[in-house]
């Protein structure tokens, strides 16, 4: 069983988190779909997005991965997207959030 | 700087970055609007003319730059000021930005930090203008008074103006309603005393009252509080 990825954040942050997160697992079943249909310029477009927005909410190692994913989705380099993916996935699936 | 009372509008088509705004922006006292484009976004500045403008680069189809752009066609809103959200850090697209009229901007991911440390040094420097009227515009004011006493010739006020000798008021009252004398106009008899009540105590005199209300008020029964 993979160890848990605790990330304190800001109890500010407490009551938009959850939406947040709602948001962020549907962005990664919106990328399995683009993966799907080749559709490499909405990748872009949504990882750039995830890029500006999770650091914001306390995940910059989330906004990284989605700058990364930006890059390789420019460069149509599909491999990358696909563990940039994988790894997304892993994240969240091993987030836990403790706010302070 | 106070920010009550103060509104920024947010221009941004990512839905999550307008409620994480929204947050922390109100969390600091401000109000705020949302608009997700650049149409919105020019509509919400004309509708409620902000205090400042955030704007996101990246709008979609769209991006800040059109939304400068369009701003500085619009007249009379020249004052108000605009920082660029961008995850672009070149200087290039900072200088167009900064060139079409954005006085600022704030690099995603957003630190809560520092985007209200330049909210508040671009509020502090831009404030809107003070209209000074060469000649004083003449007004009327409202305010909550009491009728101290009153006798054929006028009455005793209380309320929290001064007013000065010879100041034409208007005294709307139940009680001078009820003696038909509500339409009387009153003139100030000297300046308002200041009374320890921390009210000022005012004499006013009738102006054209006629001989019937006067009979009426000289026919009133004297009363004393009981309390």
């Amino acid at each position: 069983m993979a160890a848990k990825n605790i990330v304190e954040i800001d109890s500010d942050l407490k009551e938009i988190m959850a939406p947040f997160l709602v948001n962020r697992e549907k962005d990664m079943t919106s990328i399995t779909e683009f993966l799907a249909s080749n559709k490499i310029k909405e990748i872009e477009v949504l990882a750039h997005k995830i890029a500006g927005n999770a650091g914001g909410y306390g995940l910059p190692d989330l906004g990284k991965m989605g700058k990364a994913m930006e890059y390789a989705a420019q460069k149509s380099d599909i491999e990358n997207i696909k563990k940039l993916h994988q790894q997304m996935k892993q994240y969240l699936k091993d987030l836990e959030i403790k706010f302070v | 700087m106070e920010s009550k009372n103060k509104t920024i509008l947010v221009v941004d088509d990512d839905d999550d970055l307008q409620i994480l705004l929204s947050k922390i922006l109100k969390g600091s006292g401000f109000s705020t609007i949302s608009a997700n484009s650049v149409e919105t976004g020019l509509e919400a500045l004309k509708s409620h003319v902000p205090h400042l403008v955030l704007v996101d680069l990246n709008l979609g189809e769209h991006n800040g730059y059109q939304f400068l752009q369009a701003k500085k066609e619009l007249s009379g809103f020249e004052d108000v000021p605009v920082v660029l959200l961008t995850a672009h850090t070149n200087k290039k697209a900072i200088s167009h930005g900064l060139a079409l009229g954005a006085l600022d901007f704030i690099a995603k991911p957003i630190s809560s930090l520092v985007l209200l440390q330049k909210i508040k040094k671009h509020l502090k420097s831009h404030q809107f203008p003070t209209i000074h009227f060469p000649k004083p515009e003449m007004i009327s004011i409202t305010t909550d008074a009491s009728l101290s006493h009153i006798c054929e010739v006028g009455c005793l006020i209380k309320s929290p103006i001064k007013f000065a000798n010879d100041t034409n008021i208007d005294i709307q009252s139940s009680y001078l309603k009820e003696l038909k004398i509500e339409n009387i106009k009153y003139h100030t008899v000297g300046d308002s005393r200041y009374s320890s009540t921390g009210t000022y105590q005012t004499e006013t005199a009738f102006l054209g009252i006629s001989e019937k209300n006067a009979k009426q008020i000289r026919t009133l029964k004297t009363y004393a509080r009981k309390n």
